[in-house]
């Protein structure tokens, strides 16, 4: 099976203890945005939203994507 | 930047078109203003009858046949009008204004035949009661409006390669 970019947005969200709404509302972008880019079903992410997430989630890009065969 | 702050840099940037809306309606209601002097002109002065009554609803269907050109016209502005309206706002690469410029294309190249074929065609059918050949009455205006209702319809082509790649943009959050 081919490997694919693997968001993990969810286990940094757990981890924070942070619901999606608040999240989307501090990086500026809608809940349903969110939620595509959680599922993965989005064809990227742009720099200033990554940013923007690591920001208000204190990580880093690698914390929020991965690298390996769909789950 | 969010999605409401981009869709309002878009409409801060496109609001002169909805000038152009109102530029629209002006020349909408100048049209509409000089079709009704014209049918007015050509009816008005008859009395109804019990009598007549026919004779001045056949002048009044010929007085609305020789402006169907321009009543075809006033479609294209309220479809022009509606057009800039909504890019003034913000809504640009849409299903809906595509369909509009589509419509405003088809409409130019509509009143285009209609002065060129339709309305000549008919009024001499109308004369000759049945008989009568076939005429071509395309002047340089008709044959003008016509070339840019091609033309929009070509541009509306590229409007909606516009909105393809809008929607893998919008892919990307």
């Amino acid at each position: 099976m081919a490997n694919e970019i693997i968001v993990t947005l969810d286990v940094m969200l757990a981890r924070r203890k942070m619901r999606a709404k608040d999240l989307a509302a501090a990086v500026g972008i809608t809940e349903a945005n969110l939620s595509l880019l959680k599922s993965g079903k989005v064809k990227g992410v742009r720099f200033d939203t990554l940013a923007k997430l690591c920001e208000v989630l204190d990580c880093k890009p690698g914390d929020l994507l991965d690298f390996g065969p769909a789950p | 930047m969010s999605e409401p702050e981009i869709r309002e840099t878009r409409a801060e940037n496109l609001r002169e078109t909805a000038w152009l809306s109102v530029a629209a309606l002006v020349v909408f209601i100048v049209l509409l203003l000089s079709v009704l002097a014209d049918v007015g002109g050509r009816v008005g002065h008859m009395v109804v009858t019990r009598e007549n009554w026919l004779d001045v609803l056949n002048a009044f269907l010929v007085a609305l046949l020789v402006n169907l050109p321009t009543l075809i016209l006033l479609g294209v502005l309220t479809d022009f009008s509606d057009l800039f309206k909504r890019t003034g706002e913000g809504e640009v690469f849409t299903q809906r204004n595509l369909r509009t410029l589509r419509n405003a294309g088809s409409g130019l190249i509509w009143a285009a035949a209609a002065s060129a074929l339709i309305v000549p065609n008919v009024l001499r059918w109308i004369e000759l009661k049945g008989g009568g050949g076939f005429l071509w009455q395309a002047n340089d205006l008709a044959l003008g409006v016509a070339a840019m209702g091609i033309a929009i319809l070509g541009l509306s082509h590229v409007f909606a390669e516009g909105i393809r790649i809008k929607t893998e943009s919008d892919q990307i959050v």
